[in-house]
């Protein structure tokens, strides 16, 4: 037993980590509750959870979960970015590298740049913590619009863009963020040391998160069968390429040296979703799909909630003119980033055109999140760098990047959508859901109808029952299936796309039944791996005739308003 | 032959329909040509396209086999991948097809202007009977 000091010790822990633990249960129940009704109300869900953090900081100390940037950046940013990652499809974004490189190294290069350039002389903030704010502020966050596109049914070329840019430049804004803040700390400035610092935490960062990214793939998913194990060790690749990128130097004895953990995460799982989901078995799918979205659900929820909790929005109101300022001049250098380059990429790279009404939504889809937020608080918390530039110019920092996240997720966040439908860009249409509802009638009548087949022969229900349930179920689905029939009918160019569909499912199939007798040992890995590269293509090739065969039509139109 | 050609779209059941009508008056084979359009598809690799080539050969197999199986499941098929220029390709598959009649499915571009220049074009060019569906 512990007594006398020892004992208060572990007992003011354990009360801390009891009032931690109930501001997290109070967090995610209104989470709950939000995505109740934002769902019911057909509101943005990152927009309400915003809002609602808003209103929650009245509940003080029920929510005082202090919103760390190691909090941000070590646990919740690594889980986000994998699981983007992990689901982006790798075919389709080398088709358009060009475009997101350029956009998120020179997008942020630039845009760092020019709103340093700007805030420096207008507010009279040193350079060196102008060029934090520059930098802090281009990490773009697609979370909210990501969704937005995924129900109004985008092209998803326009959602691998906007992803794509938000991933890389979330990295190359950190890695700049770090050696401006440097400088603003009063490290000494060379262009070559901070263009080598640039380098090597980049390129360190890519090298370990494609190394683990490979072994994880090659060597647990390729071998272990058990979705449990495979999905934990999806997990901790996540943080583990965080934590190792960020503290190689400690590991091999070299102080100092660190590479960026968020592109480690981000090569991490582009590797996985590339190589390593393929050696795995559709259960294993099943679980990593159903996991990944439990926790990007959580995770999601308790950063825009934080966002509400953290800003202030007595301090946006007295501060208004350097937030108006700062919004004025980041939706200005968007636009000269956006617009700007795309016509330079468009020049250099003509097949790989942007359409002009997928840089609108670029453009307007800049959201800024819970990176800016976990720089912004940073900068708050240097106690270095308010000696060094005093407490009102970190405090103008917080307040412009605050104001900012604000502005691009109330604002911004609440009218992209409309912008989307006004540019004739959502193409799922009802006749499309309505195609969808009726499939997925069929399928859920049809596993029902197994499942129950199952249990009859199983013994598991009686006879009579087991006849009375198959019978009601066979009427149902031939019920289903002839109501699809008629929609087809109704809708004969639905025929296309169901083909496609169809196609791209019998070759998942294909896919899975080759992971199932390598399994067996009915044939050898190299063969798999041969043929699974074949099935890889197919596959991607088939996106690409979706994309560009099918979608042409949508396409065509998009050119012609750009020639009008 | 009925050949029907598309330079991709979603469309194209209606005029598809059309042309396994036309075959079945005519009991002569169908065929699908597919244009690809090297503006759309330039940038691909030498295999993915071959891949894409091989995806397109069955996607259209499939969609001809739906078309006739309410029409004339027995009729003879083909399918032609071709690239580059739209009009030099279908007047060589026409050619040595020898094509009664050239059904325009999805148009090549949406303009009616390029669809009726194209339809001139092939009309000087091939003595079949030219449809713009």
């Amino acid at each position: 037993m512990i007594d006398g000091p020892l004992a208060l010790l572990a007992a003011e822990e354990s009360s801390q980590l009891i009032e931690q633990e109930t501001a997290i249960v109070v967090l995610l129940a209104i989470a709950a509750g939000v995505a109740f009704l934002a769902r019911r109300a057909n509101f943005p869900f990152t927009v309400a959870l915003v809002l609602a953090g808003f209103v929650a900081a009245g509940l003080g100390e029920l929510v005082a979960v202090e919103a760390s940037a190691d909090l941000i950046l070590a646990l919740l940013v690594p889980p986000l970015l994998f699981e983007a990652t992990l689901n982006l499809p790798w075919q389709k974004l080398r088709a358009d590298l060009f475009g997101v490189l350029t956009l998120a190294l020179a997008g942020t290069l630039f845009g760092s740049l020019a709103v340093g350039t700007v805030v420096h002389y207008l507010l009279d903030l040193p350079w060196s913590l102008s060029f934090a704010f520059g930098a802090l502020i281009s990490a773009t966050d697609p979370v909210a619009v990501i969704a937005f596109f995924k129900s109004l049914g985008t092209p998803k070329r326009l959602s691998i863009l906007v992803e794509g840019e938000s991933l890389f430049n979330d990295a190359v804004a950190v890695v700049v963020f770090g050696v401006a803040l440097d400088v603003a700390e009063g490290e000494a400035f060379t262009l070559g040391g901070a263009l080598t610092d640039f380098v090597v935490v980049s390129a360190g960062g890519l090298a370990v998160g494609l190394v683990l990214g490979y072994v994880v793939s090659e060597v647990v998913l390729a071998n272990v069968d058990e979705p449990l194990i495979e999905t934990s060790t999806t997990l901790a690749i996540a943080f583990g390429a965080y934590l190792l990128a960020e503290d190689f130097g400690d590991l091999i004895g070299q102080e100092g040296l660190h590479f960026s953990g968020i592109l480690a995460v981000v090569a991490a799982g582009l590797m996985v979703g590339y190589r390593g989901i393929k050696n795995t078995s559709p259960s294993t799918r099943q679980t990593l799909n159903h996991f990944w979205e439990l926790l990007t659900f959580l995770v999601n929820s308790l950063v825009f909630l934080f966002i509400g909790l953290t800003i202030g929005l007595g301090d946006l109101v007295a501060e208004w003119w350097p937030v108006l300022l700062a919004v004025i001049t980041v939706l200005t250098v968007r636009v000269l980033v956006v617009y700007g380059l795309t016509f330079f990429t468009d020049l250099v790279h003509p097949a790989g055109r942007i359409p002009t009404s997928y840089k609108h939504v670029m453009l307007w889809g800049g959201l800024r999140g819970a990176i800016s937020l976990a720089l912004a608080l940073i900068v708050q918390d240097n106690a270095r760098l308010t000696e060094t530039v005093g407490p009102e110019a970190v405090q103008t920092v917080v307040v412009m990047t605050f104001g900012v996240v604000v502005f691009t997720l109330l604002v911004q966040g609440l009218s992209i959508a409309g912008l989307i439908r006004r540019l004739g860009l959502a193409g799922r249409t009802a006749i499309e859901l309505e195609q969808q509802s009726r499939q997925a009638t069929i399928h859920t009548r049809r596993a029902g109808q197994a499942t129950v087949a199952r249990m009859g022969a199983d013994g598991l229900i009686g006879p009579d029952i087991a006849e009375a349930l198959a019978t009601t179920y066979a009427e149902d689905v031939r019920r289903a299936t002839g109501s699809l029939q008629a929609h087809i009918v109704d809708h004969p160019d639905l025929g296309v796309e169901m083909l496609l569909q169809a196609r791209r499912e019998a070759l998942v199939a294909e896919q899975a039944a080759l992971g199932d007798i390598v399994r067996t040992g009915l044939i050898e890995h190299e063969v798999a791996e041969t043929e699974s590269v074949i099935l890889d293509n197919r596959l991607a090739a088939l996106e690409l005739i979706g994309d560009r065969w099918v979608g042409h039509d949508l396409q065509e139109t998009i050119e012609q308003e750009d020639h009008r | 032959m009925i050949l029907y050609v598309s330079c991709g779209g979603s469309g194209g059941h209606e005029a598809l329909t059309k042309a396994a009508l036309l075959a079945d008056d005519q009991q002569c084979p169908i065929g699908y040509l597919g244009v690809i359009d090297d503006d759309v598809f330039g940038d691909v690799g030498e295999s993915t396209m071959r891949t894409i080539v091989e995806e397109l050969d069955f996607l259209f197999r499939t969609q001809l086999v739906a078309v006739l199986r309410q029409i004339e499941p027995g009729l003879e098929r083909r399918v032609f991948i071709r690239h580059g220029d739209y009009r030099e390709a279908i007047v060589a598959v026409a050619t040595a097809e020898e094509a009664t009649t050239v059904l325009i499915g999805a148009p090549v571009r949406r303009s009616a202007e390029i669809t009726s220049d194209l339809v001139a074009h092939l009309a000087d060019e091939l003595s079949c009977e030219i449809i713009a569906a």
